[in-house]
């Protein structure tokens, strides 16, 4: 019975094609952008995860601001009349020692690095960036083409060594294995500049890396130590970034870090110490993009929404023009119910055709804008099972109320209708 | 057998609009007895309230008064799915416009019955294959009813109406939208299934000269029976005859 319910639908839905077509539009056009929405929306989740995975999302960044301030971009409680930061409000040397002392087992290490300026050299330009190891691990995935990477005792020492960008390398000395042992000369504002090239790296973009933190320009990396005007040890900073050993610890470390450091500010007048951690940022963008995600979603459901009414109205028309065929099958034995599962049972294939045809190319267009926007879409199999549930549900609901009109037919009307 | 009732309405009253001004009484206290195995006719002019008893006699509706049994069962006591239930398995239909389902073939035509009798695919198969063989339409089982002549539709609904081995075949005009040579064939083939296969026959007709050749020809005129006599040109056994 129910075999021949459905085999009964695909005859009449093949006996009307075109109508048939026209009715799955609606269905089609409302699960395509549904599904291309999420396809796009957990393609964009998931290169975010990717981007920022690694040591970029254990970091832990610790900033001075001003008390009032409930944090960096509080500037609505920014007090421009308060004194100006100075190098006792600011961390230094010891502090980083303190920390190393009290969480160092904890600890990848402490990321420290200074952008110098744009170096120019010949017609080249180079931004020129001294860090120490952690801080280059933070940079993302770099590959080194040619040569090494900064070897430990040349962070130690401050040697001046660098890494070049592969297309820098290229650009002036014809080619990255070239490059290696040459001295690499510029100017740097007004002060000459002058290392060695030991290693030439290109890194590979991941992702939504250039979309969310503007195309990186050209860099060149030197040991921190190499890059200071001054001592190391009279360094002062107001901003520094540690590196947790395991993603689950940031948030105990975060606190208990945040502590420990705040203590010396209890006494200090206008200043705090503020932390955050790339985690809980990456999470606020996430949240974003759901909401986005969701209200995209809402406007493609008002779609599928009309897309079922579409159904619902083609259905009563089809059991109106199918009167007489109804009257035949009720006296030939055919109970209301078996009526109202017949024409239930075509609401439910149209839909459900329609949403194969949806998810295609859903699938399609979502994996299609999601490589316009140079991200990988992903396919959740979850919205792709609440589509097709979704869609049956639409069917049931639209085709209740024609199927109960034709299980409602009065058999003589019926069979008296012209 | 012969005598035993398959069809029994007593004092049957028909009414429609009841309670309103325009109350009408189309039947005036009908009695009918029809016997397994009889070949009964019911005449009238249009308007003479013919649909409406072949609607009762069918289990399409139930009577304003008066009682009904078809083969011992109480229509008018019976709920909407127990009348679909006894029109699947104790009546067999056949129209005037033979209302076939489009776009099914032959052979799902003459299965729909016996679907929704629940039988299974392969019993309801070899059946209706057997029963579009007996009306003569073994070689056209596959055809759908827009390849097939007037004729041939009226054949393949006398094999759907065969389907469950209903007690009567109640047949509305049967003939009433055929050319005379094929009429004739269709009420042959009601001869013969009466005949050899011990079917009962009800025929609703407007047609004094096709009535004659049934065993009992009924006249209602203005919701009453008025005359109730022998086909005038009925002979036992005249579909052989008929066949030399």
């Amino acid at each position: 019975m129910f075999l021949d319910n459905i085999r009964l639908a695909f005859s009449e839905l093949l006996a009307n094609k075109m109508r048939s077509l026209l009715t799955m539009l609606g269905i089609v056009i409302g699960i395509a952008s549904v599904i291309a929405i999420m396809t796009l929306g957990e393609g964009l989740q998931n290169s975010m995860i990717d981007t920022f995975g690694g040591a970029q999302s254990k970091q832990i960044a610790f900033e001075v601001i001003q008390k009032d301030m409930e944090n960096d971009y509080d500037y609505d409680n920014y007090d421009e009349g308060a004194r100006q930061l100075n190098d006792s409000d600011r961390f230094d040397r010891s502090t980083f020692d303190a920390v190393q002392a009290r969480f160092g087992d904890r600890l990848e290490g402490i990321s420290l690095s200074t952008v110098l300026g744009k170096v120019k050299s010949g017609d080249e330009s180079l931004s020129l960036n001294a860090v120490n190891p952690c801080a280059l691990a933070v940079q993302g995935e770099l590959d080194i083409v040619a040569g090494r990477s900064i070897s430990n005792e040349e962070y130690e020492k401050g040697r001046k060594v660098i890494l070049l960008p592969e297309d820098t390398a290229e650009a002036i000395y014809g080619s990255a294995k070239a490059a290696l042992g040459n001295e690499f000369e510029g100017t740097l504002g007004k002060s000459v500049v002058d290392y060695t090239v030991i290693g030439v790296y290109s890194k590979k973009e991941k992702g939504l890396e250039s979309m969310l933190m503007g195309a990186s320009s050209a860099t060149g990396y030197v040991p921190y130590r190499a890059g200071l005007k001054t001592d190391f040890n009279d360094e002062h900073y107001d901003y520094f970034i540690a590196i947790a050993k395991s993603t689950d610890d940031i948030p105990a470390l975060e606190s208990e870090m945040g502590a420990f450091l705040g203590k010396e500010y209890e006494d200090n007048d206008t200043f705090k110490v503020f932390t955050k951690t790339m985690q809980s940022e990456l999470d606020m963008i996430n949240q974003e993009l759901g909401v986005y995600k969701g209200i995209l979603a809402a406007i493609a459901a008002i779609s599928l929404l009309v897309g079922g009414i579409g159904v619902m109205n083609i259905m009563i028309v089809s059991i109106t023009e199918r009167t007489r065929e109804i009257g035949t099958r009720k006296a030939l034995g055919a109970t209301n119910n078996d009526i109202r599962g017949q024409f239930l049972i075509e609401s439910i294939i149209i839909c459900l055709i329609g949403s194969a045809i949806g998810i295609g190319l859903g699938l399609l267009g979502g994996s299609g804008l999601a490589s316009l926007m140079g991200v990988t879409g992903k396919a959740s199999v979850s919205s792709i099972a609440v589509s097709v549930l979704i869609s049956m549900a639409f069917g049931l609901f639209f085709g209740l109320y024609p199927a109960n009109k034709a299980a409602k037919m009065n058999p003589i009307d019926a069979l008296r209708y012209e | 057998m012969k005598d035993e009732a398959v069809i029994d309405l007593k004092n049957i009253y028909k009414r429609f609009y009841v309670g309103t001004p325009n109350e009408l009484e189309i039947l005036h206290g009908i009695d009918l007895t029809v016997n397994r195995g009889e070949f009964v006719s019911i005449v009238g002019a249009s308007g003479s309230g013919k649909s409406t008893l072949m609607n009762i006699i069918g289990a399409l509706d139930r009577p304003s008064f008066g009682s009904y049994s078809l083969s011992g069962t109480d229509i008018c006591a019976a709920a909407d799915n127990e009348l679909s239930h006894i029109r699947n398995r104790q009546i067999g239909f056949v129209f005037q416009t033979y209302n076939l389902i489009p776009r099914n073939t032959a052979l799902k035509n003459v299965e729909l019955p016996m679907m929704y009798a629940r039988l299974n695919p392969f019993a309801r198969k070899k059946k209706a294959k057997e029963l579009l063989e007996l009306v003569g339409m073994g070689d056209r089982i596959s055809h759908t009813p827009d390849e097939l002549s007037g004729g041939q539709k009226q054949r393949v609904a006398i094999a759907r109406a065969l389907a469950n081995d209903p007690s009567i075949i109640l047949a509305d005009e049967p003939t009433g939208a055929l050319d005379s040579s094929t009429g004739r064939m269709i009420m042959d083939l009601f001869h013969k299934l009466h005949e050899e296969n011990g079917i009962t026959i009800v025929l609703i007709t407007h047609s004094n000269e096709l009535a004659e050749e049934t065993e009992r020809v009924l006249t209602l005129m203005d919701g009453n029976i008025i005359s109730e006599r022998r086909g005038t040109a009925y002979v036992p056994g005249q579909y052989k005859t008929r066949l030399q």
